[in-house]
């Protein structure tokens, strides 16, 4: 899975403030190893947290991130200033969550043939982040959805920011959240 | 639950239910605490990429 380096004029919100300095990095003149260092230390803990509503577990949810720390960083020059950074971050965990999830998609259909109904011991934190019915619910919706309404309700951000960061154009993000979010409120009402 | 049942179409109750599902998810994703050691692995896997 590859991201395209997106630069956009977002501001970042919420858990994903950041300041000046951060934004304009690479205008700065940071090394690669720099922004590395920088953007962890105002980032990831945030993109750890989404990444686990998406992907359902915090081990995975850090290769995750680290994978996106990894590729941002051979691809430090190619960005066009600091402020592209953590929008490309976004945008690649958003794509690694995806990969993992279609990747235990077909381990799990496997698995269910042999061991039906037996929870893995690596979902242990999913256990903690599930007794909010809330985050339970937004487990069955499907992709898109789920996608749309983390990154608007957990991540704070712009219908322009979630179309970015899904590569989907501000229309559909509306639709993804809309659905999402009528589907969530019917799951939640049948509890 | 904390849902209101309806038709969804009202702009405070809808309002409202972002909210909700603001605060939930907040509460349960701030739950997570990532492990210390993330940059030293990241400059692992940096590192590692980087060797022929």
């Amino acid at each position: 899975v590859t991201e395209t380096l997106v630069a956009t004029d977002a501001i970042m919100p919420g858990a994903f403030l950041a300041p000046a300095a951060a934004r304009t990095g690479a205008r700065m003149g940071w090394s690669a190893d720099h922004a590395v260092t920088e953007l962890y230390s105002l980032h990831y803990r945030a993109l750890v947290r989404l990444a686990t509503l998406l992907v359902r577990d915090v081990s995975t949810a850090e290769e995750v991130v680290q994978d996106a720390f990894v590729a941002m960083h051979g691809g430090w020059q190619r960005l066009r200033d600091g402020e592209s950074a953590l929008p490309y971050l976004r945008q690649a965990v958003v794509n690694r969550s995806r990969s993992v999830l279609r990747h235990r998609a077909v381990v799990n259909k496997n698995l269910q043939k042999a061991l039906p109904d037996m929870p893995s011991a690596e979902y242990g934190a999913l256990v903690l982040l599930e007794r909010s019915a809330v985050v339970a619910a937004l487990r069955r919706l499907p992709e898109r959805q789920r996608e749309a309404i983390a990154l608007r309700y957990y991540a704070d951000l712009s219908e322009a920011e979630i179309a970015a960061t899904m590569r989907i154009s501000r229309g559909a993000v509306k639709s993804h959240t809309a659905r999402g979010m009528a589907a969530l409120r019917a799951a939640l009402e049948r509890e | 639950m904390i849902t209101r049942s309806g038709c969804g179409c009202d702009g405070a109750q809808s309002q409202e239910f972002a909210e909700f599902v603001r605060r939930e998810l907040h509460a349960a994703a701030d739950q997570v605490q990532p492990s210390a050691d993330g940059l030293e692995r990241i400059r692992a896997k940096i590192g590692s990429s980087a060797s022929p």
